[in-house]
């Protein structure tokens, strides 16, 4: 029941996330993760992956959500994305040995809706969830948070 | 180890600080120096915005170079100088310090960093917590005795190529172990961020002079280098590739890209601003 229960409320938050709201913020968006990487802003499209098409390493993953924060006003915890996929999951539920469980990947695909089916490997080591990260994945993210704050 | 807080410590007092706010202080450059590398100016302004990040979170995390946005050279630093140290921090936590700062001569900049940004590591991995602790207090209090630092060795690159797609290459070999690294880290031995942009600037204006004359002007000199990023860790002895090239050029500037790689990886890149002079 309960983890039914957090399976739907992180199926609500992405709910509550419009198209509209999503479309709104992108082009902000796009346009620290273009100056953040160095590339043109129409390089980075809402599906684009940070690391897989925009070249994106650790250092940059810092630089982009330092300067989201400046811009909208949020604070982003480090790991904070993968500790709201993993919902009421534990650490240990979520993850074994560097490698994402049967219940954890069903929770990630449950919350990253933006990102294809096809992107999420089975099994998946952890250490790679951020390959799944997209403009569009960073966008939820703040938007999430403005409505938490708020 | 007599090195420790010596060899390679560019602050020799704290006036004030407010942790993870803003810090003002200073540094005396020795006067039996030969010369002052200008990266060392960056170095010393990295290196009170990290104590007043370090205080922030009571010395268990140290900052390591991440970004720099912007790195502005002003008037030129000599051996026995005095320098101003100032830095403003937008933020300082376990993850991650974001600040700017300057060094100033005689109250007029001599090198001004803009939107510098650095991860947060454990502090343990370089040094001993209270160690720090214990030199942030001296720094603080009476001031440490100026003086200490007494060189590095020299930074040797070799250019070995220039392609037909107008790229210039050399290869730079990092100094191995010398006396600098017991004071960074003390724990772990890094070849400094600053050292390695310095390596990229003396790079860039020795290929720029000797492949053109401004047209306004007698030679390039160096004015800033932007989107600073260093992306791993330089090791004594490690060989780094560089290779720069022209990406925009009018009648008094140019702009050129370098990019650093290790073993075939790219481990940091930046952009040299060069302006004429007579």
């Amino acid at each position: 029941m309960w983890m039914a229960d957090s399976k739907w409320i992180n199926t609500m938050s992405n709910q509550q996330i419009s198209k509209e709201e999503i479309k709104a913020i992108y082009p902000k968006v796009a346009e620290i993760v273009a100056d953040a990487l160095g590339c043109d802003e129409e390089e980075v499209g809402l599906e684009s992956s940070l690391i897989d098409d925009l070249d994106a390493e650790s250092i940059d993953f810092l630089d982009i959500v330092f300067r989201l924060e400046r811009e909208f006003k949020v604070k982003i915890p480090r790991g904070k994305m993968v500790e709201d996929a993993r919902g009421n999951l534990t650490e240990a539920e979520f993850e074994q040995k560097g490698v994402v469980t049967d219940a954890g990947l069903a929770n990630l695909k449950a919350f990253m809706t933006e990102v294809p089916e096809h992107r999420f490997s089975d099994p998946m080591k952890s250490a790679t969830i951020p390959k799944l990260f997209t403009t569009e994945t960073f966008c939820k993210m703040v938007l999430r948070l403005q409505k938490e704050s708020s | 180890m007599a090195d420790h807080f010596r060899a390679f410590s560019f602050v020799d007092r704290i006036f004030e600080v407010e942790p993870g706010v803003s810090i003002r202080g200073e540094y005396r450059v020795p006067d039996d120096l030969d010369f002052f590398h200008p990266s060392l100016l960056g170095e010393s302004v990295g290196q009170i915005a990290a104590w007043a990040a370090m205080a922030a979170v009571d010395f268990e995390f140290r900052p390591v170079a991440g970004l720099a946005g912007r790195i502005e050279l002003g008037v030129p630093v000599k051996p026995g100088d005095l320098i101003e140290l100032s830095a403003e921090l937008d933020r300082a936590d376990k993850d991650a310090v974001a600040y700017a700062g300057v060094a100033k001569l005689n109250g007029e900049s001599a090198i001004f960093l803009k939107r510098a940004l650095g991860p947060m590591l454990p502090m343990s991995d370089f040094d001993d917590s209270e160690a720090v602790r214990a030199r942030f207090d001296l720094l603080c209090g009476t001031g440490a005795e100026p003086g200490a630092y007494g060189g590095i060795p020299d930074l040797d690159w070799k250019q070995v190529d220039d392609d037909d797609d107008g790229k210039s290459v050399a290869i730079f070999q990092v100094p191995g172990p010398s006396p600098f690294y017991n004071d960074h880290f003390p724990l772990r031995p890094v070849f400094p961020g600053s050292l390695l942009m310095e390596v990229c600037m003396t790079f860039v204006n020795s290929v720029a002079n000797s492949q053109s004359t401004p047209e306004k002007g007698s030679r390039w000199k160096t004015l800033a280098i932007s989107r600073m990023k260093i992306r791993d860790f330089t090791s004594p002895g490690d060989q780094h590739t560089l290779t720069a090239k022209q990406t925009d050029i009018s009648e008094d500037a140019a702009t050129w890209a370098v990019e650093i790689q290790k073993e075939g990886q790219v481990t940091g890149s930046v952009r040299v601003l060069l302006i004429a002079e007579d």
